[in-house]
């Protein structure tokens, strides 16, 4: 297994949610919010991915 | 004391994020399900070793059948490096699947929308019920799961 970036496919996502392939290489679908997202997903048949927050920066986190 | 046999390791690389991207997180995926609902995808949480607690993200909460009305009020939480936060505390617990193992955690919600995580896995959880191995300067991670518990 080798490393998965993230950052090359969640560079356009800047808020919301988003729904990432199992192969961590595309955004399946994406909302505003998470709601919006599972609908989405639902409509689509529930493809396998991951659930994930869209955020403009991720750096400045240090602890809740 | 005796030893307590742990499962062999799973390696879990670092991940990227945007504008950062030399600083890698340690994420990992797990399924969330709460009585009759179940996340239809796995969520991508935070490994953090400096978060006492563990949390979901509201609108995760919600997705698994919390009603914030019923909740009441968030209380105070506790003290982060950003200040003061408050919380809800799930009056249930939250079922994890991890790379096959499955465990119930209790979570605490934030009362904050913009929380950039989904999911932050802390102490009383992940840290409780597996060995964490950091090696972020080979780029990644090492858990291996309590075999007593799991």
């Amino acid at each position: 297994m080798k490393e998965k970036n993230l950052a090359k496919i969640l560079k356009n996502y800047t808020s919301g949610w988003v729904s990432i392939s199992k192969d961590y290489k595309k955004v399946i679908a994406s909302g505003r919010t998470l709601k919006t997202l599972l609908q989405k997903l639902e409509k689509m048949g529930n493809p396998d991915g991951y659930l994930m927050r869209a955020a403009k920066d991720y750096s400045g986190y240090v602890g809740v | 004391m005796k030893p307590i046999e742990l499962a062999p390791p799973i390696k879990i690389w670092y991940k990227p994020l945007p504008k950062f991207p030399k600083t890698p997180w340690p994420i990992v995926d797990i399924k969330l399900s709460h009585r009759d609902k179940t996340l239809p995808q796995s969520v991508l949480s935070l490994v953090d070793s400096g978060a006492s607690s563990s949390f979901l993200h509201m609108e995760i909460a919600e997705a698994l059948g919390f009603d914030f009305k019923k909740l009441g009020v968030a209380k105070p939480g506790g003290t982060s490096v950003s200040g003061f936060y408050k919380t809800w505390i799930l009056p249930d617990l939250i079922n994890v699947e991890i790379y096959g193992y499955s465990f119930s955690f209790k979570f605490f919600v934030i009362d904050n929308p913009h929380l950039i995580w989904p999911c932050i896995l802390g102490e009383d959880t992940l840290f409780e019920i597996a060995k964490l191995d950091f090696q972020k300067f080979k780029g990644y991670f090492e858990i291996r799961f309590r075999q007593d518990i799991s």
